[in-house]
């Protein structure tokens, strides 16, 4: 019981703190707002969409899961080299015990990239001008939700490896996207599906493995985070 | 290790390649069924990559928990240098074969990705080495990330080429001397790559039995 | 078996040879950093004992 208090005492000061400076929130939604307005410029002309109705779904899940991950990238690595750089890791280290640190953290993560992908989403298939109608909506929910819980996970962890190294800038997204490839694969896989490529019948029978690779995967790496993270927090 | 064990490795590797080369049958299953005996060159490799890749991660495991001692770091670096080493080998066996079978040598086949994906992995895991300077938290950070990847390792080789749409065959049926050559060849390899791993270790403890040394001021 | 493979085998025994004969060299010289190290521990000890 007092490990969840503890977890939510940590979330909520990561919200607190994000929202008196911005910082991540605002480069999150200029990053992502700059890549739709490049996509917008880059796909359509003065007759429309240039992309053929056919191939519109790939592209647009493509370009979802770029986006996506290269949010994560700019906007969930600051969560522990700014507490390195502020100097509060220690307080932090008082406060909470480490699983219940990480816990909080991948939580703030999870929420500010789950945000994203429901403000981005729509946008991106409004511009793509993806048929509606074969449009599998609750798939598409179940995958870009699961697929946003890994990669904030994925990501609360390297950040905190990466928080240890002189070098940061690039580090972080070179250390994450091998270990997120199976996650982007049964991603847009899954969001193709999703999208009306394939078979569009059924529930979610389209996208069944997808699904079962999405929920191992979130599953593999919060336990994996939660069993080391103490190894690298307690140092 | 023993001299007599060294020849006998060697010996034994030899052998092995003779045997593909001379002693295999054309499997008629294969696009070009003469030179299906390239597997025999190709798979053993990539088991030498899962174990040197599991070995890595077991002893960044021993790091973390028996009290950080150097000497588990540079078994768990040497493991990963020579998963590196044999998922090359495995890399480029597996061109030539896709290049004669499949007709050329990179199909973005999902095996061909998922061990691109290791070597970037393994990439990566070396240049967030380099990145730390002090020699207790670089082991500590490395280990975990290669956990996270030991963990990772048989989601790409397993799972993600098992569902989706490859090129690999599924269910060929190779015969018995095809077994046993193959066999033969995965204990040569695992051989060789003891015989290397230890080779490393035996240097890197030398090495930091010469840095205590010079500690000591007699070096 | 066909003679068209013979050529391709001596190429690969010829590299596997060379990799052996390569890994051969490199223990050598493993083994004599070794003796090298335990030589200067034991005159370590020996000074350290003598003082």
């Amino acid at each position: 019981m007092r490990w969840a208090h503890e977890a939510l005492a940590v979330f909520v000061r990561e919200w607190r703190a994000e929202w008196r400076t911005r910082v991540a929130l605002s480069s999150v939604v200029l990053f992502a707002v700059v890549a739709l307005v490049l996509i917008a410029l880059s796909l359509r002309d003065k007759t429309g969409i240039v992309v053929d109705s056919d191939a519109r779904p790939s592209v647009a899940a493509a370009l979802l899961w770029v986006i996506l991950f290269f949010t994560a990238a700019t906007g969930l690595g600051r969560a522990f080299v700014q507490e390195e750089e502020r100097g509060t890791a220690l307080a932090l280290r008082l406060m909470a015990r480490g699983t219940a640190v990480w816990t909080g953290k991948f939580a703030a993560n999870a929420s500010l990239l789950l945000g994203l992908a429901a403000l981005t989403t729509p946008i991106l298939i409004g511009i793509l001008e993806t048929p509606v109608k074969s449009m599998n909506l609750w798939l598409l929910v179940c995958v870009l939700s699961l697929g946003c819980v890994g990669i904030a996970a994925v990501f609360t962890m390297t950040s905190a490896l990466v928080a240890q190294a002189s070098v940061k800038g690039g580090l972080l997204a070179a250390l994450s996207f091998p270990i997120l490839v199976p996650l982007l694969l049964a991603g847009v896989h899954g969001t193709k599906a999703a999208l009306g490529v394939g078979n569009p019948q059924g529930f979610f029978a389209p996208g069944t493995g997808d699904l079962q690779v999405l929920v191992s995967y979130a599953i593999v790496a919060v336990t994996t985070s939660l069993m080391l993270f103490d190894f690298v927090w307690n140092d | 290790m023993a001299t007599f064990a060294k020849y006998l490795l060697g010996v034994w590797v030899a052998a092995c390649v003779a045997g593909t080369f001379l002693w295999l049958r054309e499997v008629p299953t294969f696009p070009d069924p003469q030179l299906a005996r390239i597997v025999a060159l190709h798979l053993p490799n990539a088991m030498v990559v899962m174990v040197a890749s599991i070995m890595a991660g077991a002893f960044g495991w021993r790091y973390l928990t028996r009290g950080r001692r150097p000497l588990d770091d540079a078994r768990s670096k040497t493991a990963a240098v020579l998963a590196v080493l044999f998922c090359l080998l495995t890399t480029v066996t597996g061109s030539v074969f896709a290049k004669v079978q499949w007709g050329a040598y990179w199909n973005w086949d999902p095996k061909q990705i998922c061990i691109f994906i290791l070597l970037l992995i393994y990439a990566a895991y070396f240049v967030l080495r380099g990145g730390i300077e002090d020699p207790d938290r670089r082991g500590t950070i490395a280990a975990v990330y290669v956990l996270f990847a030991a963990v990772m390792t048989p989601l790409l080789g397993y799972v993600v080429p098992k569902y989706l749409p490859s090129l690999h065959p599924a269910n060929t049926r190779f015969d018995a001397q095809y077994h046993l050559v193959i066999w033969s060849m995965t204990a040569g390899l695992l051989g060789l790559y003891s015989w290397l791993f230890n080779l490393a270790v035996r240097q890197e403890r030398a090495q930091l039995a010469l840095d205590e040394l010079a500690f000591e001021g007699d070096f | 078996m066909t003679a068209s493979l013979i050529p391709l085998l001596m190429v690969a025994l010829l590299i596997w040879f060379g990799v052996f004969a390569f890994i051969l060299v490199v223990d050598r010289r493993v083994s004599a950093l070794e003796r090298r190290v335990e030589d200067a521990q034991r005159r370590l000890g020996e000074r350290q004992a003598a003082r």
